[in-house]
């Protein structure tokens, strides 16, 4: 005799008698699995994208220059002619032609973040800058273009900072964050994600010329941390774990030469600045190879010992160069 | 039927009536009288506001950015922290392009309007350059030739010459006389 559906002894929900499996039952188990497959394939699918996009996305190259040989892994010059002062470190150095050869794409890359006059000592230079494009040009390069992303209004900052007058000047393509097209990089760390311009990835050479000044949370900027310049929307995050997103940065960026700016140096009330109360006006200008010395050569015109600056004991530990000042050259005063 | 006189609370009451009708109506007339006072008002209720190029004496001017607080880090990443601080609302930008001696001069303006008129006067010393001067004939204006800051209740007016050339200071000094023109007294 055939059992009627829903009797004692089979599941009242499903109408399946036990140790079966009603059609209804069925169904809804195959739409089940039929979902969780999609679910996984959709999955699968999306961070296999998410993963092949990270790949295609190019490194940061290492724009250092093998074996240059200086004497010396940094060089600083005193006095009040700034243009002076560059020629004279990089004399030392070996002249620019030790690291630019004839047709490379040299970047200089200055901090112009601010909407400020060049007095005020919030960004760069413009006579250093301009010296700098000078002697790339000398040495063969086929183009210098000058770049940096701001912090206030591009136009502003690289009208007011003096700069795109000065390296236009000296024979620069000078590029504000009104003209930079930004692309995908892999920058591993805490930057991960973020973008870089372009020009930045076309460069074969790359200058890294920040100002010496005051920041108010890692109490300085100077060369590591002027890489946050080239970074995208978001950077702002980094500042977070400011010291160790720093070390970071030196870690990714590996320019050819750093010269730290200490032409007039903003002692307070940093990054942004305004007082004149805050700047003195310390007349010197640091090159080197080694970008951690470079900025521990920054820190003592600010009066800062290098192990008070977290990300330059940060970076002498992650082995990206030395925080020993004995090993800066001194080329005196003129 | 007995006549009711008018008890002191009724009167009370109808002066009272009649006082708060007062109020309300004379003020709006008056606004509603002068024309100009309406599209002030009509003005300082939508926003900062750049003037139209043909008032600032400009040949053109770039359509007008308009930034909110969520926005301001589009145009002004590191740099909007302190505005913010300050209690930055709003801000409208634009570029004013001026048919020069030989060569077009430009102008970057903005207008930002903050929560307090203290905000703005804050905004307004930061930004300021070392050696500015008040600027003549513009109220709450001071200049160096390059840069123009002036304050007009919350609103602040920042113009800066772009491009190097003659005419920069009484370029300036035009723009900003055509803002505060159109600001609410």
């Amino acid at each position: 005799m055939r059992k009627a559906r829903g009797t004692a002894g089979g599941d009242p929900a499903s109408g399946a008698p036990n140790g079966t499996v009603g059609r209804r039952e069925a169904a809804i188990r195959l739409s089940q699995a039929a979902l969780a497959g999609v679910a996984v394939a959709g999955g699968a699918a999306f961070f296999a994208g998410r993963v092949k996009a990270a790949a295609s996305a190019p490194a940061i190259p290492d724009w250092r220059v093998p074996a240059a040989g200086p004497a010396a892994r940094a060089y600083a010059a005193r006095g009040d002619d700034a243009a002076r002062n560059v020629r004279r470190v990089l004399a030392a150095l070996g002249g620019m032609e030790a690291f630019v050869r004839r047709g490379d794409v040299v970047l200089v890359k200055p901090n112009v973040g601010w909407d400020r006059l060049p007095e005020q000592a919030a960004n760069t230079d413009p006579k250093v800058v301009a010296e700098l494009v000078r002697a790339c040009r000398a040495a063969g390069a086929a183009k210098v273009v000058v770049a940096d992303l701001s912090c206030n209004d591009p136009r502003r900052c690289f009208a007011r900072s003096g700069i795109r007058a000065a390296a236009e000047e000296a024979g620069a393509e000078v590029l504000d964050g009104s003209q930079l097209r930004m692309v995908a990089a892999a920058i591993p760390g805490a930057a991960d994600g973020l973008e870089v311009f372009e020009p930045l990835l076309r460069a074969t050479r790359v200058v890294n010329v920040p100002v010496a000044k005051h920041h108010g949370l890692s109490r300085a900027t100077l060369g590591m941390k002027n890489w946050f310049g080239v970074l995208g929307r978001g950077r702002n995050r980094l500042h977070q774990d400011i010291d160790r997103t720093v070390a970071e940065l030196g870690a990714v960026f590996r320019p050819t030469l750093t010269v730290i700016d200490a032409t007039r140096v903003l002692l307070g009330n940093g990054p942004q600045g305004g007082s004149l109360d805050d700047v003195r006006a310390v007349g010197a200008v640091c090159a080197g190879v080694d970008p951690v010395l470079c900025d521990a050569w920054g820190a003592a015109q600010l009066s800062l010992g290098p192990s008070e600056l977290g990300f330059v004991g940060e970076a002498q530990r992650r082995g990206l160069g030395t925080a020993d000042l004995a090993q800066v050259r001194e080329l005196g005063r003129t | 039927m007995p006549r009711r006189t008018l008890s002191p609370v009724h009167l009370a009451l109808v002066l009272l009536l009649a006082a708060a009708v007062a109020a309300i109506v004379l003020p709006g007339r008056r606004t509603r009288e002068d024309p100009a006072d309406v599209l002030r008002a009509l003005r300082a209720s939508r926003g900062p506001t750049l003037p139209a190029a043909a008032a600032a004496g400009a040949a053109s001017a770039t359509p007008p950015g308009r930034y909110a607080r969520d926005t301001l880090a589009d145009v002004i990443d590191g740099a909007a922290e302190a505005y913010l601080r300050n209690g930055f609302v709003s801000a409208v930008m634009a570029t004013y392009a001026l048919d020069g001696a030989g060569a077009t001069l430009e102008i970057a303006a903005e207008a930002h309007r903050f929560e307090r008129a203290e905000g703005a006067r804050t905004q307004a010393a930061d930004e300021a350059p070392p050696r500015a001067a008040p600027v003549e004939g513009v109220a709450g204006a001071s200049s160096d030739g390059a840069v123009l800051i002036a304050v007009a209740g919350r609103d602040l007016l920042k113009l800066t010459v772009l491009s190097p050339g003659e005419g920069g200071p009484e370029a300036l000094a035009a723009i900003a006389r055509a803002w505060r023109k159109e600001q609410a007294p």
